[in-house]
């Protein structure tokens, strides 16, 4: 995950625990609830939740924005499912950098030793 | 509310779906776009909603619903990999093999579905008509192995590459992009759709690459993805 790297980058410090939390919080990033909602209403494909999330949007991130958002979630909705229909392992350098910040905020668990603990003896 | 679609994106849509309507490495054309179909289709699957309830997806036997003439285990993929993938597991995988599946069909198909996602999520998210399923081209598949694979750890080999570490800290060909390299074809299919939305570097974006990563991030929570 690139955000705690986006993050220092920039001298800046965010939130990562809602990234993977219930509720939502901004993260410590600009616009960051709106745009937490905006990949629920992504992933979900709630036509009319969709319709104002467009609305509110296109105030919120101008025309430009909204369109790359909704572009950026649309192509993780998709690269998700290539990573988790792959068994895909980490690169190296990635499991290095962001190891304490997956115990941390529960990325762990959806690992392929965790899920098939958790799913395969049923 | 109608957003305009950037060109890029627009063009690099137009050129994904038409593929499907082409022949694959390992798939017809009539089995390519009736994937799409089916994905498409499966968020209305009784079987996998009931199974996305239950504990385990594997506490519950049943038949898909399904609006194509594919076999029951193609349907069980795309079904799956759409409605579920964040509970998939490596004894699945064996199943689906096991169940007469090529290690390349498999990902054939999985390059099929995650490129129709990003479509139809588009289209959707962007209040837009879904694409036109292309009608299917005559043609054979054209069977080539891709010998340039190595086992890294995955369920199936990846992508031999070269690999050293960029300054955002990531490897120059993360693991993602090798992914699906016993198909070369599938997974260019799938990353000329993707680049159109997302890349690592470059600074001429219309929200911050901070905002870009919360997107990602969080898309990939609902997902329950690891990588």
């Amino acid at each position: 995950m690139l955000l705690r790297a986006s993050g220092d980058r920039n001298n800046e410090s965010y939130n990562l625990d809602s990234v993977t939390s219930e509720g939502i919080a901004d993260a410590g990033v600009n616009n960051g609830a709106f745009l937490m909602e905006l990949a629920a209403a992504v992933y979900a494909q709630d036509a009319d939740v969709l319709a104002d999330i467009r609305t509110r949007g296109v105030e919120l991130l101008g025309e430009r924005g909204l369109a790359e958002a909704i572009g950026i979630a649309s192509g993780f909705n998709g690269i998700t499912k290539v990573a988790n229909g792959t068994g895909l392992p980490l690169d190296k350098s990635t499991a290095d950098i962001t190891g304490e910040m997956r115990t941390e905020t529960g990325i762990d668990e959806y690992s392929e030793a965790f899920k098939s603990n958790k799913y395969d003896a049923l | 509310m109608k957003v305009a679609v950037p060109e890029n994106v627009r063009s690099s849509h137009d050129l994904a779906a038409g593929l499907f309507g082409q022949p694959g490495t390992w798939l017809t054309a009539s089995i390519r776009t009736a994937v799409w179909a089916e994905a498409r289709n499966a968020p209305a699957c009784t079987l996998c909603r009931d199974r996305k309830q239950a504990i385990s997806p594997y506490a519950l036997k049943g038949k898909h619903d399904t609006c194509t003439q594919l076999p029951e285990n193609i349907v069980e993929v795309v079904h799956r990999i759409k409605n579920d993938s964040g509970r998939l597991t490596k004894r699945w995988f064996d199943e689906q093999i096991e169940a007469g599946l090529s290690r390349e069909e498999y990902i054939e198909i999985l390059s099929l579905v995650a490129t129709s996602i990003i479509l139809d999520s588009y289209a959707t998210a962007m209040g837009l008509p879904d694409y036109s399923i292309p009608s299917p081209q005559p043609g054979e598949p054209t069977k080539v192995l891709n010998p340039e694979v190595i086992d890294e750890g995955a369920w199936l080999p990846i992508t031999k590459a070269e690999q050293t570490v960029e300054d955002h800290g990531l490897p120059n060909v993360p693991n993602i992009a090798r992914a699906m390299g016993l198909v070369p074809s599938g997974m260019m299919h799938f990353f000329g759709t993707m680049r159109a939305h997302y890349s690592l570097s470059g600074d001429d974006f219309g929200i911050s690459r901070s905002q870009i990563e919360l997107i990602a991030a969080r898309v990939s929570s609902h997902n329950e993805c690891f990588y």
